[in-house]
This record gives C-alpha cells, sequence and structure tokens, in this order.
C-alpha cells in the first residue's frame, strides 16, 4: 500500500471512531433527558472532549495530505470532505453536550408531558445521523439524499413541540424553566439533524464533484442522473 | 471560450511502420495555455512536435490527417521556416547558441532576413523584456549566452522564440531542467505570455499542469483519452483511466 493510501485510511479509521463517538453522545444525551439521567448527563460531557481531539487530529492529517501529496480527483474530494464533515460531528458533539447540560434544569413531570414528542424528534434526528454517516463509509448518493428529504420532518417536529411548549407553559407558569430548557432542547436536536443534512450533502459532493449545498430538494432531483 | 487557433482533426503518425497517434481529434483555444499529460511513451511529446513539423527532420515519418492552424493546414505547409517562426518550440533542456545573449535573441530575425539594426534592437530588447530577463542581462547583452543559469538559459531560448513574434509556443517539459526558483519564474512567464501568444505544454509534472494551464489533456497509448477546462479535468475528470492516471493509481 502507497504510503498516501495509508493516510486516506487513517482518516477514514478516525473518522469512523470520531462518528461513533458523536452518535453516541447523542444517543446518550437524550437518554439521559428522558430517564432524568444525571450521571450519564455527566458522562455525555465528558466524551466532549475526545470529539474534539478526533477534529484537531483529522484536520491536522489532512492539512499534511494536502501539503505533501497533492490529492487529485476523488482523493482530493475525499480529503475536503473530510474536513468539512468534522466540522458537522463536532458540532453534533457541541449539540449533545448542549442537551445534556439541560438535564438539571427540568422538572421531571414537565420532561414526562414532552417526552413521546422529544422521543419522536429525537429518534428521527438519530435516523438520519445513522443514515447519513452510513452514506458518508458507502459513497452512498441515493441514502445521501433520502436522508436529506427527512429534514423537513424534523423542522416540522420541532415547530410543533415549541408551539406545544409555549401553550403549555402559558397554562403552566411554574415551569417557565422547564419549558425553556425542552424549547432549547428540541432546537438542538433540530441543529443535529441540520448537520447530518450537511454530511449528507458532502457524500454527494464526495461522489460526484458537485456542490447540492444550499441547493432546493428538487432542484437536486433534476439534476441527479447527470450525478 | 474564444477562438480556436488550432484544430485538429483524425490525426495519426508513424514513425515509420509504427503508428504512435491514434485519430487524435482536439482544438486549442487561442491565447490559453493547454497542458498535455500522459506517462511516458503515451505521444504528448510526439503530438506537440506535430505542430511545428518537427518529425520532418527524419526521414519515414508520416502524418494523416490535418492540423489547422488559422484554418490553413500545417501538414501540406511548404515552408518550415516560417511555420516555426509562427510556432516555436522550447526544449526541455535550455539551448543558447554559441554565441552572445544579443545574438541568440537576434538569431530568428536574422534568418526572416530582417537586417535594419534598430529594429533588430529594439526587437531584442522588447523580446528580452517579454521573456522577463531584459532586467538581468541589460549590462551585458555581448557577454557568452553560455555564462547565464539555467533558468536565465531557457528565458533566454523563450526571448528567441519571441523575438520573431509566434502565435503559438509550443514547450517540451520546459522546467524539468531547473531548480523550483527558476521553475516559479518560467510558470509566471507563461502565464503572462498567454496575452500575446497561444501556448501548448508537455509536463510529466501534474502540479505544473494544474498551476498553469486552461486546458489539461490526457493521453495513453497514443490515443487523447479526455481532454477538459483544468478545474474540472483534476477535480472531477470523467474518465476513468483519467481518474486513475491523476490519483496516481495507474498500472
Amino acid at each position: 500500500m502507497k504510503y498516501v493510501e495509508e493516510k486516506y485510511s487513517q482518516i477514514r479509521a478516525m473518522l469512523a471512531e470520531m462518528s461513533k463517538v458523536a452518535q453516541s453522545m447523542m444517543e446518550d444525551s437524550i437518554k439521559a433527558l428522558l430517564r432524568g439521567d444525571k450521571e450519564l448527563a455527566k458522562n455525555v460531557k465528558k466524551r466532549d472532549g475526545i470529539v474534539d481531539r478526533f477534529d484537531n487530529d483529522i484536520e491536522d492529517v489532512c492539512f499534511k495530505v494536502l501539503a505533501m501529496y497533492d490529492p487529485k480527483a476523488f482523493d482530493l474530494r475525499f480529503v475536503m470532505s473530510a474536513l468539512r464533515i468534522i466540522v458537522d460531528l463536532e458540532r453534533i458533539g457541541d449539540s449533545s453536550v448542549n442537551i445534556a447540560k439541560q438535564v438539571k434544569h427540568i422538572d421531571s413531570s414537565c420532561t414526562q408531558n414532552f417526552s413521546s414528542k422529544i422521543n419522536e424528534m429525537a429518534t428521527a434526528a438519530k435516523g438520519m445521523l445513522e443514515a447519513s454517516i452510513e452514506a458518508f463509509f458507502k459513497n452512498d448518493t441515493p441514502l445521501a439524499l433520502e436522508t436529506i428529504k427527512k429534514d423537513d420532518y424534523i423542522d416540522k417536529l420541532n415547530k410543533q413541540i415549541i408551539t406545544d411548549i409555549i401553550n403549555y407553559i402559558s397554562l403552566n407558569p411554574q415551569h417557565v424553566k422547564s419549558g425553556v430548557s425542552l424549547v432549547y432542547i428540541a432546537r438542538n436536536i433540530e441543529r443535529i439533524a441540520d448537520h447530518a443534512t450537511n454530511i449528507c450533502e458532502f457524500v454527494y459532493f464526495k461522489k460526484t464533484g458537485k456542490s447540492i449545498r444550499h441547493t432546493y430538494f428538487d432542484k437536486i432531483n433534476e439534476n441527479k442522473e447527470d450525478g | 471560450m474564444g477562438d480556436y487557433i488550432l484544430k485538429v482533426k483524425n490525426l495519426n503518425f508513424f514513425y515509420g511502420s509504427k503508428q504512435v497517434l491514434f485519430n487524435i481529434n482536439m482544438n486549442m483555444a487561442s491565447n490559453r495555455i493547454t497542458a498535455l499529460i500522459g506517462p511516458s511513451g503515451c505521444g504528448k511529446t510526439t503530438f506537440l512536435r506535430c505542430f511545428n513539423r518537427m518529425h520532418d527532420l527524419y526521414k519515414g515519418n508520416r502524418y494523416e490527417g490535418e492540423i489547422l492552424y488559422k484554418e490553413k493546414d500545417i501538414l501540406k505547409m511548404n515552408d518550415n521556416i516560417e511555420l516555426r517562426s509562427k510556432i516555436g518550440m522550447v526544449f526541455q533542456s535550455p539551448t543558447p547558441f554559441p554565441m552572445s545573449i544579443f545574438d541568440n535573441v537576434a538569431y530568428g530575425l536574422k534568418l526572416k532576413g530582417i537586417k535594419n539594426r534598430t529594429e533588430v534592437k529594439d526587437r531584442v530588447e522588447a523580446a528580452l523584456q517579454g521573456a522577463a530577463l531584459w532586467q538581468e542581462v541589460k549590462d551585458r547583452l555581448s557577454a557568452p549566452a553560455g555564462g547565464l543559469s539555467g533558468g536565465q538559459q531557457q528565458r533566454l531560448v523563450i526571448a528567441r522564440a519571441l523575438a520573431v513574434e509566434p502565435d503559438i509556443l509550443l514547450f517540451d517539459e520546459p522546467t524539468s531542467a531547473l531548480d523550483p526558483i527558476a521553475t516559479a519564474k518560467i510558470e509566471e512567464l507563461m502565464i503572462e505570455l498567454k496575452k500575446i501568444t497561444t501556448i501548448i505544454v508537455v509536463t510529466h509534472n501534474m502540479q505544473q499542469a494544474a498551476r498553469v494551464s486552461d486546458y489539461t489533456a490526457f493521453f495513453y497509448l497514443g490515443e487523447l483519452i479526455e481532454t477538459d477546462k483544468t478545474e474540472d479535468f483534476f477535480t472531477r475528470p470523467k474518465n476513468k483511466q483519467t481518474e486513475d492516471y491523476i490519483r496516481g493509481k495507474f498500472g
């Protein structure tokens, strides 16, 4: 194996590890919230440092590959997309920490009222995240495009939850603090889905060399055949 | 894209009975740099040398097809000296003649019958300016050209080609014998020169092709595999063989 191939394998392996940690943080932050598990929430916060280290280390290897091997075509797109998705994975870690930090502020009765909706939204976001990472490693553009479509559903759930929470706290003013925390949590879950969408957009770029960022979905479908 | 100064149609080339170029069809845009890349023996230099009929120097070589230069077929032209003044060549190793710096640049002008001393002097200066060498040699024009550094010699050769006001310059691995600083100067010069000429460059250095050219063409086993805008060629090539070659996965 050529030395540069070893570097690509190293980037792939580190990305896989980083994704695993970010996914586990997201999953456990929701578990901690729904169970009111403060220890698990603390543990999520601890893992943020691991994701940050991967962010630095992967960036460093990519930087050296660009400087020393001058990659071309798919190799260049792989390195470029790796550099971009580590930003999303790192922010998924941050959003998970944001969720975990709210656990201690929320009244359990308030959580119970919204647990099924939060769970529904988190499950959908988690599904998007898993699919985006699978699509990245398999260069699966159809899966990436299908996953991007799901972001609208999360946005809709987010709006619905926020409306419900506002209605709830107007009737239960003693739960304003918990309600605000839940709005913040919903917002962070929605952000995680946005990051999964970004990852999918880089899957498409990596495979085809074409950018679909900031493109409406109908337009992407129009161009799908030449990709 | 602007006009095409060269149009290659169904070009085949034979060294004796051995065919080395196969049905090449390609256009070269005016005032642009086109890079020809490919592994050794792929035919890129053979292709480059067709444009000023360098192959005519050896018996038994044969062309088929057309190379239209301003709509006239190069392969049917009779005056190679006139052709080579319009389509100049710069080789891999600098090839200064064993004469003074001034005489090197004036050589082509004399060959063309230009004898007026003022005109020769002016055109030598303009060519040396154009080749970014004037400032370095203006005080020693009568010194032997062999005393210049490798990079300066290569720029002198470019000045010699420029003096006869060519439309096209052919560069055959022009920097492979130069250090990185001299290479950078030649590359900057090439980019500057495309304002007044069209450049076709054969290079083994893919980074150089990516840095200087507007269009890149990939040759393999005597065939033109792919040509595209350089920025697309190196980021999203369409052909699998091109992709493998530029990623270093060939063979």
